[in-house]
């Protein structure tokens, strides 16, 4: 496994030659599907959109807020953006209505909710994100593979790969990079970012106490910018010219894919994940006018553009279908 | 040894006489009596000097962050309004780039020990750009550089900037016809939207509607064509287009007059674009609100319990035992404060008002973060602060003022409220300064009540009664610097947006504080002469 894995490395990284500094790929211009349908106003919505939840989905939310507020201008909208974790526990004690988290609800969290409420609430998906594994933007390095992700970051190494990674050489670079550390940049608990990175490139293990924790994803990727060995994760929507989005393959045995839209919707990229929000659902009732009118807004043309310019992807139009149509049973 | 020969000595050493130091004197008998002049103590000529060098070189570190830190924050916060020269850059493959130079790095070429300079370029265009107008480029990348002076910068409304020269303008004889027109039109958009905001009526909400749409049709009918660098067209209706300046043909004066303009804005508008642009008015109205509400709440909280320790309860154990109580306070985290808000403001009190009051709206009123619940759990902070200075300020009163008085006859309540507050007076005040400097930079306890928020529903004030809402939610200055340096989706943009507002909450805490300093020297001077 580890031959295995140095093989493939040094393969990779012959190519590699400087890179230029250019506008992250990931960022090349995606276009909302125009068959997805513009938002049409609705008569006598009132009353207040509370959003509290996802750090990762705080700007979207709040451009999201400020559009609907000047199409509702007698609607109040309020956004809050602490970590996905503060999602549940603000629907369920219902200081807010819209829940956005980057990751689903925790069945834990789902019992909580509906012993108080008494039922399930309603999970729409609002966006597409590729979590991102950035570097500083002068660093050589070619791509990554999961395992080498979890070798990097976690200290359980439950990927597979038996070597703890610690500085740049193991990753196959030479010359002033082969002995220096590596800088880990991450998030702080409370981030659905944090937990979705711990499940998915971790495989449930434990990062490293040496992950230089950070409130916010903008932080995360202004600490690798700023550090020439530095390494971090963080959704899409963040990525900066200071940093570079490195191209990931599942495991040693898979292609390597750039978190692009392609690769996001095709599942190739191994780190695609839906931006969710949550709402409340009473049964017989449904949402409340103004949440309903709201979640529509996100789902039609201009919502997803919005999407799109905070960063993230636009929905494609059958899964825009799929997730209107829960609103109306 | 006697007393003269001392004092002597240490005139010599204050003279700085380069003198080998005189021998220790022997310590003197402690039944005698000390000497007039004994206060010079010996020991100290022998250990003064590194004292004073370290007090002093203590002060220069201490001056010297601060400085640094104002600075920075002066210069950053203010240098982002002066508009920036606009580039050309032709790249080797003949691409051209127009943009604004925002920062300037070097580079080490792989495997070689040379470095190379590049630039972050400003290219703007964000529906093409994607999230990101910024751009590092290569030295070895530019063929040609230059100045266009036909070059203009266009701030809009949505999607960040734009950088092209000038093209049709429609709708208008003139850019600068259309700009204002632009600029009334939108002013007058956002006061409709924020009548409809707080209409109640339904006819009336339809007409401003039908307003609206006027407004927005006849917003759309002028409009202004942009050539950007690249050949492509940018057709931006005038009602989005916030300002539009040509920087590479404006002179010193001309330039001069956007930086006022731009700062203005910068304090007198809403912020646009998910925090990262625009103006920070209902940010600060929100911080202002904030510490003169927390400064109503806990003043006068603290002097009534100073009065009552000082001028009331009887000196023993307990006494003892609340001042320490009080001390200890004052350095307790602020967290720890926030979640004690949380539990007793807004799942207790806010709870019980909603309960009582507002059972039939569906979503919490009282029951969540709002600015007055804000205001009392950093009153909370800052009340032991106050309270060590009230107390100060009461002890400073001599007690002949208070005997006088008593002698007059004046009750005990009387000689308080006529003699003894008056004079301390001062001392409350510095209290009060105290706790607005404490009280103004404190984000973490709001944050965990929920009162700060990134996007507020509604502003503090408006014309809907009761005009000042003490249940809404509000931006502080404080959070808006967390927000804007943490979670904006783009760090790079949001760097001068961050030291704005660092400036606007220095400058805000500074005039708070000027305020109660004139207020004080004002009473000190009524009190002169008389205290004694």
């Amino acid at each position: 496994m580890k031959l295995n894995g140095r093989f493939w490395l040094s393969a990779l990284l012959g190519s590699s030659v400087a890179t230029v500094a250019v506008l992250a790929d990931s960022t090349d211009a995606v276009k909302v599907d125009d068959s997805i349908a513009k938002y049409a106003k609705v008569d006598g919505v009132r009353g207040n959109v509370n959003v509290v939840g996802s750090d990762t989905m705080v700007n979207m939310s709040t451009l999201w807020g400020e559009e609907f507020k000047k199409i509702y201008p007698e609607v109040n909208v309020s956004v809050e953006g602490k970590g996905s974790a503060t999602a549940p526990p603000a629907l369920a004690a219902g200081t807010s209505n819209i829940g956005p988290m980057s990751r689903p609800m925790k069945p834990e969290e789902l019992d909580t909710y509906t012993s108080k409420k008494g039922a399930k609430p309603l999970e729409i998906k609002t966006s597409i994100d590729a979590l991102a594994v950035v570097v500083h933007k002068d660093n050589p390095l070619a791509n990554l593979t999961l395992e080498l992700v979890d070798a990097i970051f976690s200290k359980t190494r439950k990927a597979g790969y038996t070597e703890d990674i610690t500085t740049w050489g193991q990753l196959g670079l030479t010359g002033d990079w082969a002995n220096k550390p590596i800088s880990l940049y991450g998030r702080n608990s409370a981030s659905g970012t944090y937990g979705y990175f711990k499940e998915h490139a971790l495989a449930k293990g434990d990062f490293k106490s040496s992950v230089k924790e950070q409130p916010g994803t903008a932080a995360v990727v202004q600490g690798v910018a700023e550090d020439l060995y530095g390494i971090g994760y963080g959704g899409i929507g963040y990525i900066t010219p200071g940093v570079r989005a490195i191209p990931l393959a599942k495991t040693f045995s898979d292609k390597v894919f750039k978190p692009t839209y392609e690769n996001a919707l095709s599942g190739k990229y191994p780190l695609a994940r839906y931006l969710l929000v949550y709402i409340d659902n009473p049964p017989g009732k449904g949402p409340d006018a103004v949440v309903r009118e709201y979640v529509k807004f996100i789902l039609s043309h201009e919502g997803q553009e919005i999407a799109v310019k905070d960063g993230y992807m636009p929905l494609p139009p059958a899964i825009v279908a799929k997730e209107l149509e829960k609103l109306n049973k | 040894m006697d007393g003269i020969e001392l004092l002597e000595g240490s005139a010599a050493t204050k003279r700085g006489a380069p003198e080998m130091p005189p021998p220790l004197p022997p310590p003197a008998p402690s039944d005698s009596t000390p000497a007039p002049g004994s206060v010079f103590q010996p020991a100290s000529r022998n250990h003064g000097r590194p004292w004073i060098w370290s007090t002093a070189a203590g002060l220069v570190v201490v001056a010297a962050m601060l400085v640094g830190i104002l600075s920075i924050t002066f210069v950053e916060g203010l240098g982002q309004f002066w508009p920036s020269r606009i580039v050309e850059l032709r790249r080797q493959d003949g691409s051209i780039l127009l943009g604004e130079v925002r920062d300037r790095g070097e580079k080490q070429l792989p495997g070689r020990n040379t470095h190379i300079g590049r630039r972050l370029l400003r290219v703007g265009h964000r529906e093409v750009t994607g999230s990101n107008d910024f751009l590092w480029v290569d030295d070895l990348d530019v063929a040609a550089e230059s100045f266009p002076r036909d070059a203009w910068v266009v701030d809009r409304s949505e999607y960040g900037r734009l950088y092209g020269t000038l093209g049709a303008v429609k709708g208008a004889v003139s850019i600068s016809e259309a700009l204002s027109r632009g600029a009334d039109l939108r002013s007058r958009l956002e006061a409709v939207r924020d009548e409809m905001n707080i209409a109640r009526d339904r006819s009336q909400l339809a007409s401003l509607e039908k307003r609206r749409k006027e407004l927005e049709a006849e917003g759309s009918a002028i409009t202004i064509e942009w050539r950007q660098s690249d050949g492509s067209v940018v057709l931006t209706p005038a009602v989005n287009v916030i300002g539009a300046w040509a920087p590479n043909s404006m002179g010193v004066f001309a330039k001069l007059g956007h930086y006022l303009t731009q700062a203005w804005q910068f304090v007198s508008t809403r912020p646009r674009e998910s925090n990262t642009e625009g103006g920070i008015l209902p940010i600060i109205m929100g911080t202002l609100f904030l510490v003169v509400v927390m400064t109503l709440a806990a003043v006068p909280l603290g002097v009534v319990a100073a009065i009552y320790l000082n001028e009331y309860a009887r000196e023993g154990r307990l006494l003892q035992l609340v001042r320490l109580a009080i001390a200890n306070l004052a350095g307790v985290p602020s967290i720890v404060f926030g979640i004690f808000g949380l539990g007793l403001f807004v799942y207790t009190i806010g709870a019980g008002i909603d309960r009582a009051f507002f059972a039939d709206r569906g979503h919490p009123t009282f029951g969540t973060g709002g600015i007055l619940w804000g205001a009392l759990t950093l009153a909370l902070l800052t009340v032991p602060v106050v309270i060590v200075a009230a107390t100060e300020g009461l002890r400073s009163v001599s007690q002949a003022s208070r005997d006088g008085a008593m002698a007059l006859g004046a009750t005990r309540w009387q000689t308080i409220r006529h003699v003894v507050l008056p004079q301390a007076m001062p001392g409350i005040l510095t209290g009060m300064i105290l706790a607005i400097g404490r009280g103004a930079g404190e984000v973490a306890p709001l944050m965990v009540l929920g009162a700060a928020v990134k996007l507020a529903p509604q502003p503090l004030v408006d014309s809907a009664f009761p005009f000042f809402h003490l249940d809404r939610k509000f931006t502080h200055l404080g959070f808006h610097i967390y927000d804007v340096s943490m979670q904006s989706p783009n760090v790079e943009a949001a760097k001068p947006m961050t030291y704005a507002s660092t400036l606007a909450l220095l400058l805000l805490v500074l005039a708070l504080n000027l305020v109660a300093i004139i207020l004080r020297n004002r009473l000190k001077k009524r009190f002169r002469g008389s205290a004694l």
